[in-house]
């Protein structure tokens, strides 16, 4: 486990953008229509959001547009600009590179890629805020974009990857703040768990295989311990974490952690069903829908995201309930 | 948890696998149960997690043949071996 502790930072807005075109499980022809039933029940997904456009880019750039207006940031005021994905179409150049000229951002803006999934999202949280933090200039901001569009990698008549996952992108806003913002990380990587979820050239094409034995196995081998972990670092009660927002990654093994770690249902909102797994926009898409059902400020919440890898990062942090956050339907 | 008896474990491989109870023994290659599937061996392995606490690989499983092997590796792992 690594541990890290950061103040002064938080996030200041969230847009979470996804594909129009649904795709629902239960018309599914490439499952046993005698499973169909119970494929959506164990995986809690009959929804999921398909992209009309091949190249992430393209979300990520509506989300930041959308993000910077509603925050009225100008784009030279941005310091740093990670890109969290694994279905970059084109993989060069980097995504960052692309969106740092398309959106006028300072030619000074630190722009990199990131290659991780389901981890993502918290693993980039983390690493834009080490390199705020490295930034001599005041009042230093930086823009997290991450997601995946999925339905690249999944061969159509995948039984196995095909119903749970689903396109999605995320853009987060991060800025210094002078209120008390203690933001806790733990971190992990357990590579032997590299075959849980990998790609693999299929005549001409590469496709995302999934073994859902292992998914299970690491995922609940190590989540809950990392978890723990984090709390007793953080010196926090699990009773005072007023959610926890874990990676959406299917309902049995989201509910297993819940049931390992003792947490209530009430404290673990769910985007699953809504949007099935959105990879590393999971938790943001998930915070957005917390944030909306819950009116009371401010929320100690954990996030959790595991996957791929196989890779875990969690974080304890404290959000505002007047954080713009939002969920937007696109092409 | 409590201590696994072979009894209990064939009568929740049989709820488990959708199987008449009558139809397991230990020695029946768990593989070639005609309900057996990914998804159905996920769920099975998630119960087998639930009732014991012993998480299994997939790499453990396939090393495994008989329902005798998979109780034998339960028990072993509960005792920590």
């Amino acid at each position: 486990m690594a541990f890290s502790k950061f103040d002064g930072y938080a996030i200041a807005g969230i847009v979470n953008v996804v594909p129009k075109q649904k795709v629902f499980n239960e018309n599914a022809t490439y499952i046993d229509p005698n499973q169909l039933a119970q494929l959506i029940e164990v995986t809690g997904i009959n929804e999921r959001r398909k992209a009309k456009h091949q190249q992430i880019e393209k979300y990520f750039s509506f989300g930041l547009d959308k993000l910077l207006t509603q925050l009225a940031w100008n784009p030279d005021s941005i310091d740093v600009l990670l890109c969290v994905t694994q279905t970059a179409s084109p993989s060069i150049p980097a995504i960052a590179c692309v969106l740092q000229s398309k959106h006028t951002l300072s030619t000074e803006t630190l722009c990199f890629d990131i290659n991780l999934g389901c981890s993502g999202y918290v693993y980039g949280l983390q690493t834009a805020i080490a390199l705020l933090q490295s930034i001599t200039k005041p009042n230093a901001r930086a823009i997290l974009c991450c997601g995946d569009l999925s339905s690249l990698l999944i061969a159509p008549d995948d039984k196995t990857t095909q119903p749970i996952f689903s396109d999605g992108i995320s853009v987060t806003a991060i800025h210094t703040t002078d209120k008390p913002s203690n933001i806790f990380f733990n971190t992990s990587t357990h590579g032997d768990g590299k075959n849980a979820i990998f790609t693999e050239a299929q005549e001409g094409n590469v496709y995302m295989k999934l073994n859902g034995i292992d998914v299970f196995h690491y995922s609940v081998n190590y989540v809950p311990t990392q978890i723990r972990e984090l709390l007793q670092f953080a010196e926090t009660k699990i009773e005072s974490i007023d959610a926890f927002i874990f990676h959406q990654a299917n309902k049995l093994i989201n509910n297993t952690l819940y049931k390992q770690l003792q947490i209530p249902q009430e404290k673990a909102p769910e985007t699953l069903s809504l949007y099935g797994n959105t990879s590393s926009a999971s938790i943001p898409i998930t915070i957005d829908k917390f944030l909306l059902e819950v009116h009371t400020e401010p929320k100690n919440i954990i996030l959790c995201g595991f996957g791929v890898g196989f890779s875990i990062a969690s974080a304890l942090l404290t959000i505002e309930n007047n954080l713009y956050t939002c969920t937007e339907e696109w092409e | 948890m409590t201590q696994l008896t072979i009894n209990t474990f064939l009568n929740f491989t049989a709820q488990e696998l959708n199987v008449p109870i009558q139809n397991l023994h230990e020695q029946i290659t768990f593989k070639n149960i005609p309900t057996w599937s990914s998804l159905n061996a996920l769920l099975y392995l998630a119960r087998i997690h639930n009732e014991t606490g012993v998480l299994l690989s997939s790499t453990e499983l396939s090393e495994l043949n008989t329902l005798r092997d998979l109780f034998d590796q339960i028990i072993s792992k509960q005792h920590g071996v």
